[in-house]
Parts: structure tokens; sequence; C-alpha cells
């Protein structure tokens, strides 16, 4: 009966509105971005970028410091029926079992100290300001999204240009992540929309037999009474050219200006196979596996395409402020279909250029609450798997230590003393330099890339 | 003495309308009418009159101003008016009713007036031999969508289940039924609390009030400190991490028990004083009762239906917009909403996406669209596709309309191919089963109101097509438009053009009604390659503004 779909991508575009008066980065200006083709091309990056909307808590990938929590916390961890602790301090139940592999294969880094001073210093665990944050690589209110960004910057190096084929995709619709900043994206940089089961909306039939003309009904008679088929009659042409001509809205303009190239694309994508992946394959009947192995056949079939983008939907939201139990179900599925996912990429020979980033907007406070959730907290993990040519995994990086802060249901994980930690801003820095950015501190406010990988 | 009373006001009206029940229907039959705008409890009154247009500060857009408009600006205006209000009129009514001089004041009264049948409209929607009833895909918000298609008439009625369905799409009221832990009856209560409120003069800050302390808002946001959070930031636009804790303590003993989602409120309260909106509060209660009498609340819920209305103003704009409105102490949700829709800046100046509702509901009205028992489950399939979903998301539609491409090529795809390239079958009228009784009727083109008389053919196709341009996108074709259509649908030497095979629209026969038969079916091809043409325009998803 239920959809667990939870906050839509498009539901946090417009929460830029809200956001606080501290602002860090400038305008870009396209004129001060240091690009390095070589970088661009010995790379040869593709990225899906998975977003865990609502704010996943860390501690699937992080129990060091459980034994203090447990302590702590308002009700007991006893209620989860199962906290083990696996090699590198992984939750084994919540997916901690696919976390050992994919570390032990050198394929996987989780970094434990994604943590922001800067909401810290501000009071702000807020969803919409923190997605778009976080979507946006900024602090700052007029910055655009991470890729809308990038879209202009391979645009004006010519790495991408109008006979680029999708180079950006989307699964979940439009994001702040594609949000627009002062210099306008051309059509043929906007995502394009796909569904996980590539459904093809942008096919357009019924063609009644009176769509054509009289000397196209003398030529071909029979295919007139035949609905769905046909052929591109001249008046159909000629709609869709005066349609062009006289529409003004960008984006429907662009909506139709693709519609046809990507009705093709669709199916092409369909009719590719999948390589045998042995004890690997990925779940059955789960809609969020099903978007992963989509996402990844088009990085794999379509060299063009360099991020999709895609939420949890299908396996659920992640702001778990009761009933957190099945969260741990939600991170053995999701850890579960990685580990497909670089099977995946691996058996097509691509992981040294395909990366999978996982994140959210932020991470949890580890008080079990009265209602057995985890209200709103201020430090992530971040996975980044995959990428092999270019990232040096590390397997784990970072300590924690408990910030008891002697409120009632004040329990945050904070970065130990002398611990590696980066605010979320450098998480898009980390995307700019793969893609060639020799200077991306200039996009996101002076934050770095995640410099250890 | 007038508090105790009211107290138990709130808390039945809590109870019986929480429970999804109608609440009283009657019209305060045991209070005073002019003592009713007077109760309160603790200094938040339940009930407030209308603010008269006369009040509103941000400038109306009067008859006048409206007939001093050029012909096509009045159509254009006419119709942006009408399809905000998911409704629309057949292109010969609206002429007479733009012609009227008086065409908004005149709609402006028709919202205060109770004119539907609403018994007649309640059962219809209900009769599963016209309308699907399911046990699935959320039948409770199916009904919703037919009812805004039954009622055929501007009225009261009609003007709260507007204002119910526009909060219930924001953030501020979305039932949310995407969520494990909400119910498909939570989509009927949170919506008919809203009209049943409405109905009964309930100002917004009562409803915010019954809304935030009901079983619905905990079914949303779960536990004390995520409902006190969210309520501070959707309502207040507070995002202040310090309050947080301040709301959790005032609501420890609030709960939504795991049996059934059920909302317990312990005996567990806090009783010591905590510093919030400026007062002391200690409960739950208090939280949510001073959380709308606060001043920022006005102030939030304001810029919450300004970023609704005009996702396109600037912030500056947006900010002008929504002062104008603070300043004239609106203390319902029509003071806002209808302020906003008649105001010169929204229909002159503001410039949109279109809703898929707008869309759908106006068109309907103006091309006699007929509906079949499922049209109203795949309209709501359909709206998920688009991802308009209607009362679905937990933070409701913050982008009203989504275009992305895959948003907005199954927005297209639906109004194309469901409404506007499908003709109604006149034969089926009386079976709501048959798959070609949904569509527009042959009322549509019949009544075009042309006179055909002493009109070349070239002139009787012109003036038809400019007809179906004007009905469903307020303006007449162009030129070069035009020329397609002739040049695909004429033959001959100019001035003694023909019919091509299939669109003589003038077709003879010795039997009269087979001669009716073969002028209709023509016009309907002529129609319906129109209507090709119409969806491949944003003309018709988009609410524009007057140049």
């Amino acid at each position: 009966m239920k959809r667990r779909e939870f906050i839509k991508l498009s539901l946090i575009t417009s929460s830029a509105l809200f956001l606080p008066q501290w602002s860090y980065a400038k305008n870009f200006n396209i004129n001060q971005i240091d690009f390095s083709n070589s970088i661009y091309n010995q790379n040869k990056a593709q990225t899906l970028i998975i977003f865990m909307y609502g704010g996943a808590s860390q501690l699937a990938g992080n129990l060091t410091n459980i034994k203090e929590i447990k302590k702590a916390s308002e009700n007991s961890y006893d209620y989860f029926r199962g906290l083990t602790k696996t090699e590198n301090n992984c939750w084994q139940e919540a997916g901690g079992t696919h976390m050992e592999e994919l570390i032990s294969n050198g394929d996987m880094t989780i970094f434990r100290t994604c943590f922001s001073q800067v909401r810290e210093d501000n009071d702000n665990k807020a969803h919409g300001v923190c997605t778009a944050q976080n979507q946006k690589g900024s602090f700052a209110e007029d910055s655009a999204g991470i890729i809308a960004n990038l879209a202009q910057i391979l645009a004006s190096n010519k790495i991408i240009d109008e006979n680029t084929i999708m180079p950006f995709v989307t699964l979940d619709g439009e994001s702040t992540f594609y949000t627009e900043g002062t210099t306008p994206l051309a059509g043929y940089l906007k995502p394009v929309g796909i569904t996980e089961n590539l459904d093809n909306p942008y096919k357009r039939d019924i063609r009644k037999w009176f769509y054509y003309s009289e000397a196209e009904r003398a030529l071909d008679p029979e295919h007139y009474s035949d609905d769905i088929d046909g052929f591109d009659p001249a008046i159909d042409a000629e709609m869709e050219k005066l349609a062009k001509k006289n529409n003004q809205n960008t984006e429907i303009k662009n909506a139709f200006a693709k519609r046809a190239s990507m009705s093709s694309f669709i199916d092409n994508i369909a009719n590719s196979t999948l390589p045998d992946l042995g004890d690997n394959e990925y779940p059955k009947h789960n809609d969020f596996a099903k978007k992963v192995e989509t996402a990844i056949k088009v990085l794999v079939k379509n060299s063009d395409t360099k991020i999709v983008t895609l939420g949890t939907g299908g396996l659920g939201g992640w702001d778990d402020h009761n009933d957190a139990r099945n969260y741990v179900e939600r991170m053995e599925n999701l850890f579960k279909t990685l580990k497909s996912a670089m099977a995946h990429i691996k058996a097509e020979n691509r992981e040294e250029n395909i990366n999978i980033i996982v994140f959210g907007e932020f991470g949890r406070n580890v008080n079990l609450n009265s209602a057995n959730g985890w209200d709103h907290g201020n430090l992530q993990n971040l996975y980044i798997l995959g990428g092999k040519g270019y990232f040096n995994h590390k397997g784990v990086v970072g300590e924690t230590i408990l910030d008891k802060t002697g409120q009632i249901n004040r329990l945050f994980l904070k970065p130990k003393k002398g611990s590696y930690w980066f605010e979320p801003m450098s998480i898009a820095s980390t995307i700019y330099k793969i893609y060639g950015i020799e200077n991306p501190k200039i996009l996101t406010g002076g934050y770095s890339p995640i410099n250890i990988l | 003495m007038i508090y105790i009373k009211s107290f138990l006001l709130v808390i039945l009206g809590s109870l019986f309308i929480g429970c999804g029940g109608g609440g009283t229907n009657s019209s305060n039959s045991s209070l005073d009418i002019d003592s009713k705008y007077s109760i309160e409890y603790k200094g938040l009154k339940f009930y407030y009159k209308n603010l008269p247009t006369s009040e509103y500060k941000l400038t109306p857009l009067t008859d006048s101003e409206f007939n001093n408009l050029s012909s096509k600006n009045k159509l254009l205006v006419a119709n942006k008016l009408l399809s905000t209000l998911f409704f629309g009129y057949p292109q010969q009514v609206l002429n007479s009713k733009i012609d009227s001089g008086s065409f908004i004041s005149d709609i402006q009264n028709e919202l205060k007036e109770n004119t539907i049948d609403k018994e007649q409209v309640e059962s219809d929607i209900l009769d599963s031999s016209k309308f699907q009833q399911s046990t699935w895909n959320e039948q409770e918000a199916v009904n919703i969508l037919s009812r805004l298609y039954v009622m055929d008439k501007l009225d009261k009625y009609f003007l709260h289940n507007w204002i119910a369905y526009i909060l219930t799409q924001t953030i501020m009221f979305s039932p949310a039924y995407e969520l494990d832990s909400t119910h498909r009856p939570n989509i009927t209560t949170v919506y008919n609390r809203i009209v049943n409120l409405l109905e009964e003069e309930g100002g917004m800050r009562y409803i915010t009030y019954v809304h935030m302390s009901s079983e619905d808002n905990w079914r949303r946001f779960r536990s004390p400190e995520d409902n006190g959070r969210e309520m501070l930031e959707i309502f207040l636009l507070d995002q202040n991490d310090t309050h947080v804790p301040i709301a959790g303590k005032a609501l420890q003993n609030w709960k939504l028990d795991r049996d059934s989602d059920t909302l317990v409120v312990g005996l567990n309260q806090n009783r010591k004083p905590l510093k919030l909106f400026g007062t002391t509060i200690y409960n739950g209660d208090d939280f949510y009762r001073e959380l709308v009498k606060s001043k920022l609340f006005i102030n939030g819920v304001t810029s919450r239906l300004v970023d609704f209305f005009f996702p396109n103003f600037s912030t500056k704009e947006k900010n002008s917009v929504k002062n104008n409105i603070i300043s004239s102490n609106p203390e319902t949700w029509q003071d806002i909403l209808l302020q906003i829709v008649f105001s010169k800046k929204y229909l002159l100046n503001n410039y949109r996406a279109k809703s898929a509702e707008e869309t759908f509901f106006s068109l309907a009205k103006k091309i006699d669209f007929q509906h079949r028992v499922g049209t109203f489950h795949e309209l709501k399939n359909s709206l998920e596709d688009m991802h308009q979903a209607t009362m679905k998301y937990k933070l409701g539609k913050i982008q009203r309309v989504p275009l992305d491409t895959l948003s907005f090529i199954n927005y297209y795809k639906y109004i194309r191919e469901k409404v506007l390239l499908r003709e109604s079958n006149p034969d089926k009228i009386d079976d709501y089963e048959a798959w070609d009784r949904q569509g527009w009727s042959i009322n549509f083109i019949k009544n075009d109101g042309i006179d055909y008389d002493n009109k070349t053919n070239k002139e009787s196709l012109i003036a038809f097509i400019n007809y179906i341009f004007k009905t469903t996108i307020y303006r007449e074709a162009t030129k070069e438009e035009m020329q397609m259509f002739l040049n695909l649908m004429l033959k001959g030497d100019s001035g003694r053009e023909e019919f091509t095979c299939c669109f003589n629209m003038f077709e003879e026969d010795d039997d009269p009604q087979k001669e009716i038969k073969k002028r209709l079916d023509s016009k309907s091809r002529i129609t319906k390659l129109v209507l090709e043409y119409i969806a491949r325009l944003d003309d018709t998803f988009v609410q524009k503004e007057v140049k």
C-alpha cells in the first residue's frame, strides 16, 4: 500500500529561500577556473551520486563510540535486536558485512568525519538548507548546483557540446545539484530524467490517418490506418518546428527538444544486457536496486554521460525520528546493492573510471529518543566507491568522539581532536577535482578536496 | 467563563474533526452569531470574518481596470483567474461574462454565495457506477479530485474546497500519504477538517492549531523534537536549532504509539517554565497555541503561499507581495489566498507553470470533458508520474510544477493523450465503463457560436480554428500557425478554396442526419489536429503575464 519514496529531490529545490545570512562563496567566473584537459582525459571520470534524503544515521558505518552512546542514551539500544561490530567497527546487521567486503577489496572508503563547524556555529540542522548547501557545494545562497557548475565548465572547455548524448541524467527529478546560477544553462547541459524501469513516456504515439496530407496518403494508403507506427508525416514535422519557434518557456522548450532523442536513448539502454554478476546479482524486487542497476547501465553504455543522480526512493527515507529499527534493513539493502553495483562496474571493466558517491544533508543525533528514533545531527559518513584510476581507497578514515551536551536528547558525534575531518563542501570540491578542475576552492568558498584519497 | 467554554469547544472540535467526522455543519446553532467572533482560548480566537476586498493591501484588479484591457488580455486574465481556481467556462459563456463589464466583481460575489447542491455533489462522487470506488490507490484523494470536477459552479463551497486543496498541497498541511506511518484516512481528515472549519469561519491560527495538535500531523512528524522543529520551521520559518530542545521538552509527553500509529498524550508533561515565542510555555498545548499566536506566524504562512503562487518572482518582489498582504492583517486563509489571486500583481505580472490541476479542471469545463469510471484514478496516478502528486509528499509540493524533462513529458503526455486527443463517444454517454466515454464532448465543437452563413470555406475554417485556440490557450492562431492548417485542410484557388477530403465542415448528404454527422466528423478531425498542435505549445502549460 505504501510508497516509501520519501522526500523527492524536487522538494528541496526552492529551499534556498530560507538560507541564513552567512555566505562564503562568491559568484563564480568561468575565466577563473583552471581546467586540466590531461587530468580530465586521464581520469575519464563518470559518477553516480546517491543522495540520502532525510539525513542518514552514521552508525551503520561507525560503531566506534557505541559503548558510551548506549550508556548515555535515553532509550536502550537493545531495541535494535542486533548491534554487532565488524572488524572495522561497522554495524554488521546494517550493511556492515558488505562494507567490510568492499573495504577489503579496496573498492570503498568510509569517511566518518564529514562535519560542519559552520552549521554548528550557526545553530542550523534544517533539512532544506543543509540539502541545498550540500548539493550546491557551497554555503553561498546564490551559488549554482554542483552539476550545473560542472556542466558550464566542461562545456566551456569543449568537453561537452550539443552533440554529447545525455551528459547528466537523473532518476529522481531535478534537484539543487542542477540549480542554475547567474549564467543560465544551455538546454543540452540540463539533466534528463529516466525511470528505473526505463519506461518511455517520451515516445509519442497515436498518429491518426488524418494527420497526413493527401499527397502522403496517396503515396502509402496502407499506413494511414496504423495508429501507432506510421511514419513521421510532414505535418508532424511542421507542427514541431512551429511549436519550437513559438515556445518561450526554456524548460518546456528543452523537454520537447529532447523528447525524440530521449525516446531512442531509453530504448537503447533498455535493450542492453546485464553481465553475469554471479553471487553479487542485484537484490530482486527492489526499486532502489533497479535504479542503481539502470544508472550503472547508463554510465557503462554511454560514455557521454558524466553524472547520474538518484535518491534512495525504493529503500525509503532516512529521517528516522522514530521507530528506527527499519534503518538497519535499509542500510543492509543499500550496501548489498552497492556491492552489486561494484561487481557490475568491474564486470564491465570500468572500475578505473566509474565512481559512486553516497552522502546526505547531515547525519543524526545518536540519542535513541523516546520514539526510538534519532533526531538531526551534524556529522555524517561519506562513502566513496570505485573510481580506482584516481581514488586511492583507504578503507576507513576519521575518528569520532561522543559529545554529551547535558541537554536531554542532545548526544552528538563529533570529530576527535587531531582526526582528519572536512566540511560537506569538500565533497563538491572532490567531484570538481576528478573532472579536471584544479582550483575547485573557488567554487566551494574555500573548501578543498578531500586530500586523503 | 468564556475560556472554559471555548476550551471545551477546541477539544470537542478536535475530537470530532480529527476522527474524520464532519464536525458541525449547521452554523453554530448554539452560538449567538455576534458573540462567535469573540470566542477565544487563552488568547487564541477561533472565528474571523473574511476581509472585504476593499481592505486588501495587495492591490486588487478592479472591474474598470479589467474592462480597459485589450480583448486579448481580457481573455487571458479571465482564464488565468478561473484556471487558478480550477475552473473554466465554455467560450460562449465566458465571452458574455467578460462583456458584462463586471467580470471581476461577479466572480468575487459568486464565491460568497452558496449555490452548489452539496448533497448532490457528495452523492455523485460516491456513486460507484460513475466514479470508481477502490480500496487501493488512495481513494480518499481520488474523491477529492472527483469533487473538484463535479462541482459545476463557483461558490462558497467550491472556494472552501479549493482553499483546502491548495493548503494540503503545501508543506503546511500535506497529509503525506507516502509515509509508512500515515494512513489513507488521514487524507480525508486533514482535508475535511479544513473545509469544515472554513465553513464555520474558522481563523487560520485556529485551523493550524487544531491541525498541529492532531494525530494526522503526528503521523507526519513523529518525535517531540522532530514535530517541534518542523512546526517552528514550517509555520514560523524559524530554523534556530536552539529552539528545538525547548519545543521537544514542551512536547515530551506526546508520542505516536506504534499500535495503529496512535497519538498518545501522556500525563508526564513538562511542568517547568520554558521561554519561547517571547512568553512562557509548559506543555504541548502551550507550544502549539503560542506558536500560532506568535507574530512570526502570519509572516510564515504568507511566505509559504506567496512562494507557492509566485515561484518565479525575485526575493525582493516576493517580499513586497508578502508585506502588502501582511499589512492588511489577514486572519483567514481566504484573506491571503483571494488577496493573491485577485491582485494585479498576480493577474497581470505573474508568470509561472500551470499546475496539472489548473490545466485539467479548467480545460474540462471549457471543452465539456466527459469522464469514465476510472478517470480520476488515472488522473491521480498521472499526477504522481508528473511529480505533482496530490497530498503525497512529506514536505508538500515545494516545487509546485517540476519541469524537468521526465516530469514535464509525463504532464504533456497526460494532457495530450487523455484530454485533448480524446473525443467522447456520444453513443456511450450513459456507459461510464466505456473507454470511449472519456474525452471532450461533441458540444465543444457544436456550440462554437460561429455564424457560418455568408462565410467562405476559408473564413469558416479560420473562425473555427481560432475558436479552438481561444478556448484552450486564450489566443488566436498566429498567421503562420493558421497557414499550416489551411495548407493541409484547404485546396484550390484563392477565394474559391475547397476542403480537402476529410475536413469538409459543410459536407452535404441527402439524409439530413447523415449530413450533420459528416459535418461533425470533419470538425472533429480538424479539432484533433489543432489540439495535437496546441498540446505542443507552452501556452497550454503556463499562466502568462500580461504584456
